[in-house]
């Protein structure tokens, strides 16, 4: 089982590192949303909550060209039945595709949100702590979900647009979440409890769904 | 080895697949041939557990397979079933490691000889002729040293020296005990097949040439050879 | 039959439904501040119940077709996802019509109106996903794990969203209603003929799936028999031969 996920991961962040420029793209694009942004707000320095709004859409729209990209490796010359045929339990491969999505969405995020408070004005952080749980709970949230719904997504016709239109209403809450402790990192927010607590079940329930539901998924 | 049990395939209110009972047993080369679109990958497909029948059951040697049975399969798809980004060696010990291949420096090296691509094993699987990435396809499959072979047009793209080569390294494995179901429009490699199988829109009718002819159509379950 | 049972479920929803309609207009004394504007209130809510009614069984029709893999299952889970998605539509329109001259605003962050927007959402990308899947086992499948997962979602979300607004300031408030005996009868009432109702469509829905996937398949065999005409004498030809022999 931890050799098949390591495999996978391994495997993911080579091809990923061959196509390099694919990251790259998705961090310039993110700098661009912000540019416009800045242009947007005249030069006047953003709120704190329009910042974290912001600056998940940009999250956001990053997760789901890397997902889709992701998953094309697999589809393109059918390597994904390769993976279905290995002796080993099927949610491996669930969870070997997740972490690496994990790796890709942290890294974009670490590149677009400094330039946040370099280029839009937005103070920096006044506490790390809500920043960094929130990006990085953020990160596994969107790539748990993701992972799980390209394969549910596969055989639908339109899944460019079905996997982000099925995907955000099922984030919201983990949204919400991390949107409100980017939030309170720039605004110094008191009672944060709730928000880790929002996060944290979040996760593990979908951590842990599916490793249930994913045999059923992808055996057809 | 494997055996069909009136396994059936019905897609949106089609049958894909009328009922076929079947069973195949070890050191038999079984051909499947038929016109394009007739359901031959459709039956492959359900023989190595990547559709679930309809109706009916697919057993290995005798058994729903299990998760760690599925390596005893060896599957070849029309697909290369590769990544080209990666390079051959790469893509064979992505795969031997997520197999459980053991020594697989030396199995990926013996595989490299026999199929002839050591030459091109650090090349990416993008840059190579469809021949060479039908040589390393069957590698792939042939990596766990499964017992069932399931190839899809093994020798699409290989020219007559290399057909030769598959076919050679196809029968030493059936050999040592193994069992091939082999896809192809060739009909000379057919000819020399223990076990014909027809397949015409989603009809199976198999014919044995060691017992003569036979029907193994959804109303005469067939008693193959390795069940006798 | 089962024909019958229909008719009788039709009978008692139209009788429940006209109930319904006597109790929040008629014999409901109308609201001391909103007026009459408040007997919205016994169709607003009667749809949310419904819907959540309906939602819960996309839930448990999934699961049930996953164990036993009966379309039947499946066909139901798609006909209350549909009747689900209808009443939440209605639940999102009388909500604003009502919200408006009250709380001065066609839309508000309220807990229940947000989770139901989002409801609304998963389930209209649960229909979408159906629809783009052409596989019906594939499609089946995909269709009973995204009607869980989304099912499992909304406590969470509810949860969620409720916190976020108690968080803020909440600028609404005095949201009770003092009801009188009448009303609440009238939104029991209610209630229950919005139920019937969902099932009465459900019903009609499932049957109407049905039905579908019936003329599809006979169209296929009918296909399969044209096409199979010249291969059926030859086998036939083929099979006298090797009686001879």
């Amino acid at each position: 089982m931890w050799t098949a996920i390591w495999a996978i991961v391994q495997k993911d962040v080579t091809l990923e590192y061959r196509r390099r420029w694919l990251l790259a793209s998705a961090v310039l694009f993110g700098f661009l949303f912000v540019v416009v942004l800045g242009i947007a707000y005249n030069g006047k320095p953003l709120p704190a909550d329009a910042a974290a709004g912001a600056l998940w859409m940009v999250i956001l729209f990053s997760c789901v060209t890397i997902l889709l990209r992701t998953s094309s490796f697999e589809e393109e010359q059918k390597a994904w039945y390769g993976l279905l045929m290995a002796p080993v339990d099927r949610s491996a491969i669930f969870y070997g595709k997740l972490v690496a999505n994990t790796l890709f969405l942290f890294l974009v995020e670490l590149a677009v949100t400094p330039s946040f408070w370099v280029i839009l004005g937005v103070p920096g952080p006044a506490s790390w702590l809500p920043l960094v749980v929130g990006l990085a709970a953020g990160a596994v949230g969107l790539a748990a979900v993701g992972t799980f719904l390209l394969f549910l997504t596969s055989a639908s016709e339109g899944r460019e647009i079905l996997f982000p239109v099925s995907l955000i209403p099922l984030t919201i809450p983990l949204l919400l979440a991390v949107i409100r402790l980017t939030a309170a990192s720039w605004t110094r927010s008191d009672d944060l409890f709730v928000w880790y607590a929002v996060a944290g079940g979040y996760l593990v329930l979908f951590g842990l769904v599916p490793w249930l539901l994913f045999e059923l998924l992808v055996e057809v | 080895m494997i055996e069909l049990r009136r396994a059936s395939l019905i897609r949106n209110g089609r049958i894909l697949l009328h009922p076929v009972s079947l069973c195949l047993g070890p050191g038999l080369v079984t051909a499947v041939t038929g016109p394009n679109g007739a359901g031959k990958t459709t039956l492959l497909r359900v023989m190595a557990g990547l559709w679930r029948p309809s109706e009916g059951e697919v057993l290995l040697d005798g058994k729903i397979p299990g998760a760690a049975d599925r390596a005893q399969i060896g599957l070849v798809l029309q697909e290369s079933m590769l990544y080209g980004g990666l390079t051959v060696r790469e893509n064979l010990r992505f795969f031997g490691r997520l197999y459980r291949v053991p020594d697989l420096g030396g199995r990926i090296a013996a595989l490299a000889e026999e199929f002839a691509f050591e030459r091109r094993l650090d090349d990416p699987v993008a840059r190579l002729s469809k021949g060479y990435t039908q040589r390393v396809a069957l590698a792939r499959a042939f990596l766990p040293a499964p017992r069932l072979l399931l190839l899809d047009e093994p020798f699409d793209g290989l020219d007559p020296g290399m057909h030769e080569l598959v076919t050679e390294g196809l029968t030493r494995r059936v050999q040592n005990g193994a069992t091939a179901v082999v896809v192809t429009h060739d009909l000379d490699f057919a000819g020399r097949a223990d076990v014909r199988v027809a397949v015409n829109r989603g009809r199976v009718n198999a014919s044995f040439s060691a017992l003569g002819a036979g029907s193994a159509n959804e109303r005469r379950p067939t008693q193959g050879p390795g069940h006798a | 039959m089962r024909a019958r049972g229909l008719t009788v479920l039709g009978g008692v929803t139209f009788a429940a439904v006209l109930a319904a309609l006597y109790m929040a207009l008629i014999d409901a004394p109308p609201e001391r501040f909103m007026g009459d504007l408040q007997r919205l209130m016994y169709f607003h809510v009667g749809s949310a119940w419904a819907a959540m009614l309906a939602f819960f069984m996309v839930f448990v029709y999934g699961a049930a077709y996953l164990f036993t893999r009966r379309s039947a299952f499946d066909r139901a889970a798609l006909a209350s996802a549909e009747v689900g998605v209808f009443f939440t539509t209605l639940v999102l329109i009388t909500g604003p019509i009502w919200a408006r001259p009250v709380w001065n605003a066609w839309w508000t962050w309220d807990p229940r109106l947000t989770t139901t927007l989002i409801l609304w959402f998963i389930y209209v990308a649960y229909l979408l996903l159906r629809g783009s899947i052409a596989d019906d086992a594939r499609r089946r499948v995909a269709a009973s794990i995204f009607g869980i997962v989304g099912f499992l979602d909304v406590p969470i979300v509810h949860f969620s969203v409720t916190w976020w607004r108690s968080i803020h300031p909440n600028l609404i408030s005095g949201g009770t209603i003092n009801m009188d005996p009448a009303m609440t009868r009238a939104l029991m009432v209610n209630g229950v003929a919005f139920v019937l109702l969902y099932a009465l469509l459900t019903w009609l829905r499932t049957r109407l799936e049905a039905a579908r996937e019936e003329a599809a398949q006979l169209r296929h065999r009918v296909y399969e028999r044209i096409a199979d005409r010249p291969d059926e004498r030859e086998r036939a030809g083929r099979n006298s031969e090797s009686d001879i022999s």
